[in-house]
């Protein structure tokens, strides 16, 4: 029995130290668990990414490589070159396309939703590479560029083709013009000076550094213009036989130039223009204590709202303190003005040496140690020495974490105290703020003044306050009824200067001096009247009537620009306007280099536009920024001269793109119809009118009431002829038509016969889209079966075939017909792997050329 | 309890999540097969069809396929070719018969236009059934094809 019950004990003594899972145990692996699920589920979620990004690559090129073999399996002049030129801006740099003639199209594939984009451009090759051109005259050679874009999470993605055309039917260019560009004064060579042949500016090099050019063209009369930045452009006509070269040289005369200087102020937010921590009034024996503000820039700032909250804080710290603690007021005025001051103060009004100003805000008296908040050598809170100590004020914005300005002063009364605030070095203080005592900042780099706004901020307080305690010298007080004018601010150290002359280059502004301002010096500005751009960040000035003499040295701004200077003989720029745009500036001239008048007017790709000018053709033009066109002569309003378009400008925010000039030459328009029986219009033709060279010179496409219109022609005979595809044909043939400027040619009517129109429709089961395809075949004749197709079945009358798409729908492109057609659809199934294929149809379908015949579903 | 609830938790949840990890990955892996077949199959017949003679050009079907599923031309070289569809495979035949899928839902050769033999169209649908036959991927690609003889 003992034995037993011994026995047992050790069993039950094992049993308690059996190891067991504990629950810390059990969370600490099921926060192993968990961590290394996450780490998988993150590793899996890029690899799926990644496999998805992938996939949709390869369906995108598919999809571009289609696109690119469908445009060039068409003849090169039914490939119409984008004449309206929009961008898909989800990317850094914009991806132009066609809206018109190549819409883009939104096609499912792959459970992907992806765009395709295409852009045509007339190109010609350059002195070795490619230039692009917008709807100018035939080179012969057309880029293709096809864009597909899809979105991966937020993100978009594209792929892109570009491949170039060319007419193999064109004519030989087997006549040269060619020559040498010098500088007529020393009879240098001249490289990098454009030669453009200006009845086809897509004819053009540009000078080597011999200065030699040649153009390759075909036999002809041609005007050439050469043209190079600081020299006047000059204009040549010139005749060149069949295989031969016309030589013309071109001996460029310079412009004659002068200097622009002046210097540039950034001012972007308030400034603290004075502190005084204590002045007694003997009225009311309180000691005064104010910090005053000014507005430099062109806004209106709010400082406090009427239910007492602040907007602009006035902070301060003193030496020891751990952070800044906010002096709360009580508002008297709610908001500064441009140009004006706003007065702070721990009573209202603040009389100083006579003068009272009443205080735009009054320190509240539940504010610790009111009145005596900052503090001077008066306040002795804990005995000797004084209170005053290296302390800062500064001005914080609602919600934000660093001050919009800020002001410290130092102590070193043989320790050196340094503010915890402070910009660029503390003013330098032996005592700390004394009683009597002002910091006045200054209005420019010659020092304070009281009758130019206290706005000079080289962000370094040393420089920028004078410290006052002279009564002769002291400084007034202002407050929201105070204006003055601004001649500095914060030095725009780096900005960027332009002018619109087409000679000088953009110059960069730089520090100089001490106090420290920021000069620009724009030597072999031409001349003429010009105007000036300043930018820096997002700032930017504009300045116009700039006037420039041979050898001259001109300030800007002055008393004859636009604006004038501030103040006399201050030649500041104060950049305060904010930029939201970039800018376009260059010269719209005829092929005689005589400026047009009326002006041309120059539309950007957005709508902005402007006139040229009809003096000396210049021009300037504010555009959104981003990729954009800009065309001279848009639609041809000017009807005497063609339109030309320079495109693809990158425009940057403030910041101007210069030299972008066009030569126009004279020329009318061609318009015609196009019928599918004499009468009824017939859309979706296009026309090319051929010179007689056969270069298309222009196409159109008539639009829905048949009439199709051709601008941009130059005076000339030329061939217009409709374009059509197999089986097409028309009624005339070809037409001819003699254009001179400003003219409107009526071709009169083309009747085409043979054209298709569209049957659309959906392919539903059960009320479902069929994903997986159906066959869909249209004939007039009534189908038991699709017919065997091969070369003996074009005999018979033509059937139009096609497939649904991803999305359950299909499109099919029929001959136009008064015969009504029959829609067969035909589905198949699977039992395991034997196919079962049904059909649907429906009758009556009457689609006449270039209609879209819609609805015409078919569902199972 | 605590650890009795926890691990209760964890046992009934893990196979659920494991199943839609599965499931996920399969899908995910046969979307990416079908698109690379796809792919593969649509190179191989484009770049055979562009060097057809557009007068030997023949489309039609084998006996009790779906219409217009079978093509078969000969090439500028004197090559015969031909594609068609047999119930789910798809083969190619030129000095040898080659399946090109066994996943094939749809296939269709198509001229746009009856009476011009310049351009075929091709039109196929890839399908897979995965996870105990609940689900289909599916992939379809499309493209026109210029002959140049």
């Amino acid at each position: 029995m003992v034995h037993i019950t011994r026995r047992r004990l050790r069993l039950s003594s094992r049993r308690v130290v059996q190891p067991g899972v504990t629950l810390i145990e059990l969370m600490i692996a099921v926060s192993l668990i968990t961590v290394i699920g996450l780490g998988f589920a993150g590793a899996f979620s890029n690899i799926a990414k990644a496999i998805q990004f992938s996939r949709a690559k390869t369906l995108a090129a598919n999809l571009a490589q289609e696109q690119m073999q469908y445009v060039k399996q068409q003849a090169f002049h039914r490939i119409l070159v984008t004449t309206a030129t929009v961008y898909e801006s989800h990317f850094p740099t914009d991806l132009p396309y066609d809206t018109s003639y190549y819409p883009p199209e939104n096609i499912l594939e792959g459970g992907v939703t992806f765009s395709r984009y295409t852009h045509i451009q007339v190109t010609r090759e350059d002195s070795g590479s490619l230039s692009y051109f917008g709807a100018v005259p035939d080179t012969g050679m057309k880029a293709i560029l096809v864009s597909v874009v899809w979105q991966s999470g937020n993100e978009y993605k594209k792929y892109q083709l570009r491949n170039i055309i060319t007419n193999l039917d064109t004519l030989t260019s087997n006549s040269v013009l060619s020559g040498k560009v010098t500088i007529f004064t020393s009879g240098a060579n001249l490289p990098g000076a454009k030669v453009t042949v200006a009845e086809n500016v897509g004819f053009e090099d540009t000078s080597n550094g011999s200065g030699d050019y040649s153009i390759n063209v075909y036999a002809g009369n041609y005007t050439l213009i050469a043209t190079a930045n600081g020299f006047f452009p000059q204009f040549r006509n010139v005749s060149v036989g069949a295989n031969s070269t016309a030589v013309t040289n071109f001996p460029m005369l310079q412009m004659s130039s002068g200097v622009v200087r002046g210097t540039a102020w950034y001012n972007d937010h308030l400034v603290i223009s004075q502190v005084c921590a204590s002045t007694f009034n003997l009225t009311t024996g309180l000691d005064q204590e104010y910090v005053e503000l000014f507005n430099p820039t062109t806004a209106t700032w709010t400082i406090g709202t009427g239910g007492g909250s602040s907007i602009v804080r006035l902070m301060y710290q003193r030496y020891a303190d751990v952070g800044p603690t906010e002096i709360t007021m009580t508002y008297n005025n709610l908001t500064v003005a441009p140009s004006s001051y706003y007065l702070f103060a721990n009573v209202d009004p603040v009389v100083v040496r006579g003068v009272t100003r009443a205080a735009d805000a009054v320190y509240r008296n539940t504010n610790a140690g009111y009145p005596d908040i900052i503090w001077d050598v008066d306040n002795n809170p804990g005995g000797s020495p004084g209170g005053a100590d290296a302390d800062a004020v500064g001005i914080l914005l609602s919600g934000a974490s660093d001050t919009m300005d800020a002001v410290g002063w130092t102590k070193n009364p043989g320790t050196l105290h340094i503010p915890q605030k402070y910009e660029g070095a503390a003013i330098s203080q032996v005592a700390g703020f004394q009683t009597g005592e002002q910091y006045v900042r200054f209005s420019s780099t010659a020092g304070v003044s009281n009758s130019l706004a206290r706005a000079y901020d080289s962000n370094n307080n040393n420089v920028d306050f004078l410290v006052n305690s002279s009564n002769s010298n002291w400084g007034d007080i202002h407050n929201t009824s105070d204006i003055q004018t601004i001649v500095a601010g914060t030095p725009a150290d780096g900005a960027y200067v332009t002018v619109t002359d087409g000679l000088s280059s953009v110059a960069t502004a730089t520090l100089v001096g001490n106090p420290p301002y920021a000069f620009f010096h724009l030597p072999a500005v031409a001349t003429g009247t010009w105007a000036l751009f300043i930018s820096s960040n997002d700032r930017v000035m504009e300045i116009s009537s700039v006037t420039m003499t041979p050898g001259a040295t001109v300030y800007a701004p002055n008393s004859v620009t636009v604006p004038v200077w501030p103040s006399s003989n201050w030649a500041a720029s104060i950049l305060s306007m904010r930029a939201s745009q970039g800018y376009v500036t260059g010269w719209v001239k005829n092929v005689l280099a005589q400026p047009i008048s009326p002006g041309i007017t120059l539309q950007s790709t957005s709508g902005e536009s402007t006139q040229s000018n009809v003096t000396n053709g210049t021009y300037f033009l504010r555009v959104a920024t981003g990729i954009t066109d800009v065309t001279a002569n848009p639609s041809n309003l000017n009807s005497q001269y063609v339109s030309l378009s320079s495109q693809s400008l990158d425009i940057q925010l403030g910041q101007v793109t210069s030299n972008v000039n066009f030569s126009l030459s004279q020329g009318g328009r061609v318009r015609g119809s196009a019928t599918r029986d004499g009468i009824n219009a017939l859309p979706g033709i296009a026309f090319s009118v051929l010179d007689v060279n056969g270069y298309a010179r222009g196409s159109g496409v008539s639009g829905s009431d048949g009439r199709f219109m051709v601008m941009n022609i130059a005076t000339g005979t030329y061939t217009v002829e409709p374009i059509l595809g197999s089986g097409e044909s028309s009624t005339p043939p070809t037409t001819s038509a003699t254009v001179s400027a400003g003219s409107l040619v009526d071709v009169g009517t083309f009747t085409i016969s043979g054209s298709f129109g569209y049957v659309r429709g959906n392919v539903t089961v059960s009320g479902k889209a069929i994903r997986s395809g159906v066959l869909v075949v249209c004939s007039t004749s009534t189908l038991t079966a699709p017919p065997t197709i091969n070369a003996a079945s074009l005999t018979n009358g033509a059937i139009y075939i096609g497939n649904s798409s991803e999305d359950g729908t299909y499109v099919l492109n029929v001959r136009g017909s008064t015969v009504p057609y029959k829609v067969y659809g035909y589905y198949t199934t699977y039992n395991v792997t034997t196919p079962s294929t049904t059909y649907r149809s429906q009758s009556g379908i009457t689609v006449t050329a270039g209609s879209t015949i819609s609805g015409v579903n078919l569902a199972w | 309890m605590i650890v009795i609830g926890i691990l209760g938790t964890i046992f009934s949840l893990a196979p659920n999540l494991y199943k839609q990890v599965r499931r996920f990955f399969f899908l995910s892996s046969v979307k990416t097969e079908l698109q690379r077949d796809a792919r593969s199959m649509m190179i191989l017949v484009s770049r055979r069809v562009r060097l057809a003679q557009s007068q030997s050009l023949v489309i039609d079907q084998d006996s009790s396929q779906p219409y217009y599923s079978r093509l078969s031309f000969t090439t500028v070289n004197g090559e015969y070719i031909r594609y068609y569809q047999s119930g789910r495979t798809f083969y190619m035949v030129d000095v040898s018969t080659r399946i090109l899928s066994k996943d094939l839902r749809y296939v269709a050769f198509a001229l746009p236009r009856s009476d011009d033999l310049g351009i075929v169209s091709v039109s196929f649908t890839l399908e897979k059934a995965i996870y105990e036959g609940q689900t289909k991927a599916i992939h379809m690609a499309s493209e026109r094809v210029r002959l140049m003889n």
